[in-house]
């Protein structure tokens, strides 16, 4: 490979976000004997980006300006009495605007030749007459708007049907005492590691450290979780459903208890208990989540069931067990352990056939002995186990079974997360 | 004025100030190597430092300059946070961008750019567009693309790549035609 189809491939893989240790090296050692090599991939990268803003949505500068805005504190000193504060802010608009109406006349100087001629006979041709009724059907466009959206404007800063119920919510940089009605429309940033808001019928809704909700209260009732995690535990819902909106999805809830979380590319659904119709904002596809079920909704427009998978052949089941050796739940593949539900001394235990004399596990690459983690058979359980820790974290766990022979039968691998 | 109505000013006027200046922020985090999904969260960091910091503002010094100061201040306390590795590509690779991101991005006409980019992704032949919508708008990744285009995933990465470079000339051209 030449020097520059190594460039190319590493640009290549610092867009695509595939880039390896290696790769870094080699970049690292290119850019000894090519001094401005590092600039033009800085160069690459940024102009990257810009594309990305134009093209995503939800990366658009209107999106991040008012992201931005609804997050920014209402208690911060600012220079809002300087006036050489106002004023540069005042020269820095002008000066954008002034750049941007040369924008347009340059942008006019560089379109093709029949197109700039047809631009200018169409300015001369324009009658006044056009500009009236342009302003005429704006001003109806504009009433009709009115009617159609503004008349439906969700009630802002009404009391609502929500309180804060334990934990550290803030609105508009203010902390907000236990049982402190929420006003409609405002957005809530939780700062304890969770927080449980309360509705009038007794619904509740956790929201963990770092999570961004706002709740609306109008003709539809509605949390939109921007980012981060909630669990809800809604009752039965008799004004008609209750909606959990995302940036990519929508549950419907006329009673249930499942989970929400929001990560960069999805918004993932957990139903622990009841049916949810889950609809993905971007297609408007929607389907319905069963007990058990989790479906992902994608930025672009897809919507994925994922159906817990059950272990087959002689490994048949994995539990949580407590420290008494008692099952809590059954675990399935890619499975989330909450430690704050269980506790932090807990074990796994994996139910195996008659077949099976020994097994072997392998967490994260490393032996582990039967102490910690527990086959049985039959749902007994005996003696006594340590308990296990795992970290927070993805963790992956491979089960080895062998026969009395010593024959090794069919192994089996699963993923689960430890959530703190 | 009410106290309330001087504090929605200030937001007003700080969001100008976003406006004008989020592309750049944005390209800059990018280029210090934090992937494409946690940029917005940590330009957000960015701006929701400048305000609080706005009283340490020297309105001598360019508005631009100092934004990209404090999102680089951020990327490397991303650096020595080990918890928070996860929110950057290439620790590595961070350091060796970390010292161009500022300069390359301080000198760049990113409204104009943004312009111009959708200009030259109109151009751009069919094929390619449906390659570069796929990667932007919808976020797919390049295995992901390359699966559904019955492609191999390298061939998908170059092909972006490709584009990528293309559309800059395309843009850098369109600038210098009306002469920005």
């Amino acid at each position: 490979m030449t020097d520059q189809e190594e460039i190319q491939d590493l640009l290549s893989k610092i867009l695509c976000e595939e880039l390896t240790d290696e790769d870094v090296i080699r970049l690292s050692a290119l850019s000894q004997s090519n001094p401005h090599l590092l600039k033009w991939m800085a160069e690459q990268v940024a102009f990257n980006d810009l594309i990305s803003q134009n093209l995503a949505t939800e990366r658009s500068e209107k999106c991040f300006v008012e992201m931005v805005k609804s997050s920014l504190p209402k208690d911060v000193k600012t220079k809002s009495t300087d006036d050489a504060f106002v004023n540069s802010v005042k020269n820095k608009l002008q000066k954008e605007k002034s750049r941007q109406t040369k924008n347009t006349k340059s942008r006019r100087t560089i379109a093709p030749r029949s197109k700039q001629q047809k631009v200018e006979k169409k300015s001369v041709a324009k009658p006044i007459i056009y500009m009236v009724m342009a302003a005429a059907a704006a001003i109806v466009v504009s009433i009709f708007i009115f009617n159609a959206f503004m008349t439906k404007e969700l009630p802002q800063n009404t009391v609502s049907q929500v309180s804060v119920y334990s934990g550290e919510v803030a609105v508009d940089g203010r902390v907000l005492e236990a049982g402190e009605k929420i006003k409609s429309g405002s957005f809530l940033r939780v700062f304890s590691k969770e927080a449980i808001l309360k509705m009038d019928d007794g619904t509740l809704v956790t929201v963990f450290d770092g999570a961004l909700i706002r709740y609306d209260e109008g003709e539809e009732r509605r949390f939109l979780l921007t980012n981060g995690k909630l669990d809800a535990f809604v009752k039965k819902q008799k004004d008609g459903p209750l909606f959990f909106e995302t940036p990519y999805s929508e549950a419907e809830i006329l009673g249930t208890e499942f989970s929400l979380v929001v990560h960069h590319d999805r918004a993932e659904l957990d139903v622990k208990e009841g049916l949810v119709k889950y609809k993905s904002i971007k297609s408007e596809k929607d389907m319905l989540v069963k007990t058990g079920q989790r479906s992902s909704a994608y930025r672009w427009g897809t919507i994925k069931m994922r159906v817990p998978q059950r272990f087959t052949g002689d490994i048949t089941g994995m539990y949580l067990l407590d420290s008494g050796n008692k099952q809590i739940k059954e675990v399935f593949n890619e499975d989330r352990i909450s430690l704050r539900k269980i506790g932090k001394s807990f074990n796994l235990g994996v139910e195996i056939s008659r077949n099976v004399e020994l097994i072997i596990f392998v967490v994260d690459g490393k032996l582990y002995k039967e102490t910690n983690l527990v086959s049985f058979r039959n749902g007994s359980i005996e003696g006594k186990v340590l308990p296990w820790n795992p970290k927070p974290g993805e963790h992956h766990i491979k089960m080895m079974p062998f026969d009395r022979s010593g024959r090794m039968l069919k192994s089996v691998s699963a993923k689960f997360i430890i959530e703190d | 004025m009410t106290k309330k109505q001087k504090v929605d000013k200030d937001i007003e006027q700080f969001g100008m100030l976003i406006s004008e200046h989020q592309a750049a922020v944005r390209a800059c985090i990018r280029v210090m190597g934090i992937p494409e999904g946690y940029v917005d969260d940590v330009a957000q960091e960015t701006f929701l430092t400048a305000y609080k910091k706005l009283s340490e503002f020297d309105s001598s010094r360019s508005m631009r300059s100092w934004l990209l100061g404090i999102a680089r201040n951020l990327v490397m306390n991303e650096r020595r946070k080990q918890a928070r590795r996860f929110r950057i590509l290439n620790d590595h690779l961070t350091d060796l961008m970390i010292s161009h991101a500022v300069p390359v991005v301080e000198e760049f006409e990113s409204k104009e750019k943004l312009n111009a980019v959708k200009d030259c992704i109109e151009n751009l032949p069919e094929r390619n567009r449906e390659v570069i919508n796929k990667k932007y708008e919808q976020g797919k990744t390049a295995a992901l693309i390359a699966q559904e285009m019955q492609k191999d995933s390298s061939t998908i990465r170059h092909l972006i790549a490709r584009i990528v470079t293309g559309l800059r000339k395309c843009v850098d051209g369109k600038i210098e035609e009306v002469g920005i």
